[in-house]
């Protein structure tokens, strides 16, 4: 399991949208399910959670591609 | 930002409107007898962008005349049958969207889905040279106006980012542009995978649920902003294989 937190004291939010991408709220660093960290940029930012992201863990939409074609 | 070069005379009027003390030129614009082509006229689309663009950052130059009554009046004659040509050739996708059961999100997905035109994104991940990625790059705008509709064009655009957004990069770096012009589409990618879960569902469905009488503006805002995006990269593509003109096949 992935795991988010946040090095500033603002509680972490996690949120499932449909069938897509969870998104992350207020997080820094994303730990990978390999123990890897992955330094967080943005406010918010959607975790992949079909394994098809060519940028994981972020997702980057691919999963619509795929269930059209 | 500096006026823009006129793109025929009701872009030049407006440009000498909006540059003089006294804006005269707004009460003397001839516009032409046949506006059943706004859409797609650079001239009309050009004079109307600089009339809103004073309500916005304006221009170098420029004296104000954002609620001077000929340039409001001007702007009315040129946004009103902008907005009924962009309604008319959207009611179909609304009507078909609102057909469909249950709240807004699906029907907003339902649209998405069903977007016309080409794909343009596909033809500059793939294909195009590196005159014809120049020529995209020059040629991107964003349409702006009624309240939910503005929502729905939001989702629309959000929506339909992320993936292209993963090609058009692809296509910049194919063509060996600087790295600096790939990675604004890089960065919208990630982020716009995350923006489009946020308006479809926290800003469009939240605003339905809490305004049920703006659902079908929300989906006009997106109708509209799939068809504009659809006509543009028709368009573009027709005047790249030299074929420019036609309706939009859906």
């Amino acid at each position: 399991m992935t795991d988010a937190y946040s090095r500033c004291g603002e509680p972490v939010s996690i949120k499932q949208y449909g069938d897509g991408p969870l998104l992350v709220r207020h997080a820094d660093v994303v730990v990978a399910d390999d123990g890897q960290e992955h330094e967080v940029t943005r406010p918010v930012v959607a975790l992949c959670t079909c394994q098809r992201s060519q940028r994981l863990p972020w997702c980057d939409s691919t999963h619509k591609s795929v269930r059209r074609e | 930002m500096k006026p823009p070069e006129p793109r025929g005379p009701v872009s030049a009027a407006v440009r000498a409107g909006l540059t003089s003390a006294a804006g005269d030129e707004f009460l003397s614009v001839e516009l032409p007898g046949d506006l059943d082509h706004i859409l797609r006229d650079a001239d009309l689309q050009l004079a109307l962008w600089m009339l809103y663009e004073q309500s916005y950052r304006s221009f170098e130059g420029a004296h104000d005349h954002e609620w001077n009554p000929s340039a409001v009046a001007l702007r009315r004659r040129l946004e009103q049958p902008f907005e009924e040509q962009l309604r008319a050739a959207t009611a179909a996708v609304v009507d078909d969207a609102l057909a469909i059961a249950g709240d807004v999100v699906p029907q907003i997905e339902h649209a998405l889905a069903h977007a016309p035109g080409p794909d343009l994104a596909r033809f500059l991940h793939r294909e195009a040279s590196r005159e014809q990625v120049l020529d995209f790059l020059a040629q991107r705008s964003v349409y702006h106006r009624l309240r939910g509709a503005a929502l729905g064009h939001l989702c629309a655009f959000e929506s339909t980012s992320s993936v292209p957004c993963r090609r058009i990069a692809a296509g910049i770096e194919r063509v060996g542009l600087p790295e600096a012009t790939a990675a604004y589409f890089h960065e919208h990618v990630e982020a716009d995978a995350a923006h489009e879960h946020i308006v479809l569902r926290d800003i469009c469905g939240n605003f339905v649920e809490s305004e049920p009488a703006q659902r079908a503006e929300v989906l006009f805002g997106v109708a509209a902003c799939l068809y504009l995006d659809g006509l543009a990269a028709q368009d573009l593509l027709a005047s790249w294989a030299g074929t420019l003109g036609g309706e939009l096949a859906s």
